[in-house]
C-alpha cells in the first residue's frame, strides 16, 4: 500500500460513500469507521471530519442511531443505515463507479498512448 | 441503560481537555443547540478520546469550528415568540422601577415626571431588545453593537432622570402603587403557572426524557417580585428624606 497519504481533495469526494459503505456493513461507531477506512489504506479520517459527516447523514436521515453504553468504557453511538441510506448508497455507489470507471479510462488511455 | 442519573457537561467528558469543552459547549448554545444533542457531542467526543487515546485538540480541532461544522442548530425561535416570552419579565422590572419611585416619594400626590417617564421606556426597551437579538448578537460576534446598547442605556437613563425633572402628569400617590404591584402580579402570574421548565441543561443522551422540575424556573419568577419588595423597604425608609 502506499503510504504516502492521498490528496485531500480525492478523500473529500471519496469520504461521504466510504463511510456509508463502512456502516452499510452493520452497526457501527465514529472511532471503529475511522479504523475500518485506516485499515483498507485510505489514512488517518481524524474525528474533526468524520463525525460532522456523521451529523449530517443523521440529519438528513440516512443512519438510525443507537446510544450502547459500556459496562467499563464510555458510552458509544452506533450508527446503523436507514433504508433512506441504504436507497441513496445505493444510487451514488453506481454513480461514483461509473464515474471513476470514466476517470481512469481517460487517465488509462492516455498513459498507454504515452508508453 | 444501567446509568439513569443526569451528569453534567463536565462528567460527559472527563478524559477530555475541560478547556476544549467548555469552548465547544459555549458555541453549541450559541449555535441553538439543545442540551440533549449537546450532550450527545460531548459522550461522542469523550468515546472517540478514550478508543483513540489521541489530544482532543489534535483529533477534533478548534472546538468552535468543530461545533459549526456540526451543523446542529436549531429552527430558529421567531423574534415575535421571543419577545413575547421575554414580555413578563420587562413587565415586572417596569413595576419594580414604579413601586421604587412611588415609595421614595412623601405625601398624598405623586408627579410622574418626563426624565423617568422616558427614562424607564429606554431602559424597557434595552431589555426587551435584548431579550431578542442577544443570542444572535452573541453568535454574530457583534459584541461591540450589544455594549454600546447597554452603555447607551445605562447612561441615558439616569441621564434623561436628571435632565428632564418637569412633570409629566400629577396623580394620588395609590396610582403609583397599583401600578407598580399590578405590573408586578401581571408579570409574575404567566410564568408562575406556565407548565414545563425552560431549562435545557446538558444531559446525556441516553438518560431518560424528563421535563424537570418547575422550581428552578418559579424561583427565576419570584425574582423582581422579591427585589420590588426590598425596593419599596429602602423606598419607604429613605422616602421621607428625598423626594
Amino acid at each position: 500500500m502506499d503510504s504516502e497519504p492521498w490528496p485531500v481533495e480525492w478523500l473529500r469526494g471519496a469520504l461521504e460513500l466510504c463511510v456509508l459503505a463502512v456502516i452499510s456493513r452493520g452497526s457501527t461507531y465514529g472511532y471503529a469507521i475511522a479504523q475500518d477506512l485506516q485499515a483498507v489504506g485510505l489514512g488517518t479520517v481524524k474525528g474533526g471530519t468524520l463525525y460532522p459527516l456523521l451529523s449530517r447523514f443523521e440529519q438528513a436521515g440516512l443512519v438510525d442511531i443507537d446510544w450502547r453504553q459500556g459496562d467499563s468504557g464510555p458510552g458509544r453511538k452506533y450508527y446503523q443505515l436507514s433504508d433512506k441510506g441504504r436507497e441513496h448508497f445505493d444510487t451514488h455507489a453506481a454513480r461514483w463507479l461509473a464515474f471513476t470507471d470514466l476517470a481512469a479510462g481517460v487517465i488509462s488511455a492516455q498513459r498507454s498512448h504515452d508508453e | 441503560m444501567s446509568r439513569t442519573h443526569t451528569p453534567s457537561w463536565a462528567q460527559l467528558a472527563p478524559h477530555v481537555e475541560p478547556a476544549w469543552v467548555e469552548r465547544l459547549v459555549t458555541e453549541l448554545r450559541l449555535q441553538g443547540a439543545s442540551g440533549r444533542d449537546i450532550g450527545s457531542v460531548l459522550a461522542e467526543v469523550e468515546a472517540h478520546a478514550v478508543d483513540s487515546g489521541d489530544a482532543v485538540a489534535e483529533a477534533f480541532g478548534d472546538p468552535v469550528e468543530y461545533a459549526r461544522g456540526l451543523g446542529l442548530t436549531q429552527a430558529k425561535e421567531p423574534s415575535g415568540a421571543r419577545l413575547r416570552r421575554a414580555l413578563p419579565a420587562v413587565v415586572q422590572l417596569l413595576g419594580v422601577m414604579v413601586l421604587g419611585i412611588t415609595s421614595s416619594r412623601p405625601g398624598d400626590s405623586m408627579v410622574w415626571r418626563w426624565g423617568f417617564i422616558l427614562g424607564v421606556t429606554v431602559l424597557l426597551a434595552l431589555v426587551a431588545t435584548l431579550s431578542v437579538w442577544l443570542l444572535r448578537i452573541l453568535r454574530d460576534g457583534s459584541r461591540v453593537v450589544a455594549g454600546i446598547l447597554i452603555a447607551v442605556a445605562v447612561v441615558a437613563t439616569p441621564a434623561l432622570i436628571i435632565l428632564l425633572p418637569n412633570p409629566a402628569l400629577v396623580t394620588e400617590k395609590w396610582v403609583g402603587w397599583v401600578v407598580g404591584v399590578g405590573a408586578l402580579v401581571i408579570g409574575t402570574i404567566p410564568q408562575v403557572i406556565k407548565p414545563g421548565n425552560d431549562l435545557d441543561p446538558v444531559v446525556a443522551p441516553w438518560s431518560p426524557h424528563r421535563s424537570g422540575s418547575r422550581w428552578p424556573r418559579i424561583a427565576a419568577a419570584l425574582a423582581l417580585p422579591v427585589m420590588g419588595v426590598v425596593v419599596v423597604l429602602i423606598g419607604l425608609t429613605l422616602g421621607g428624606r428625598v423626594g
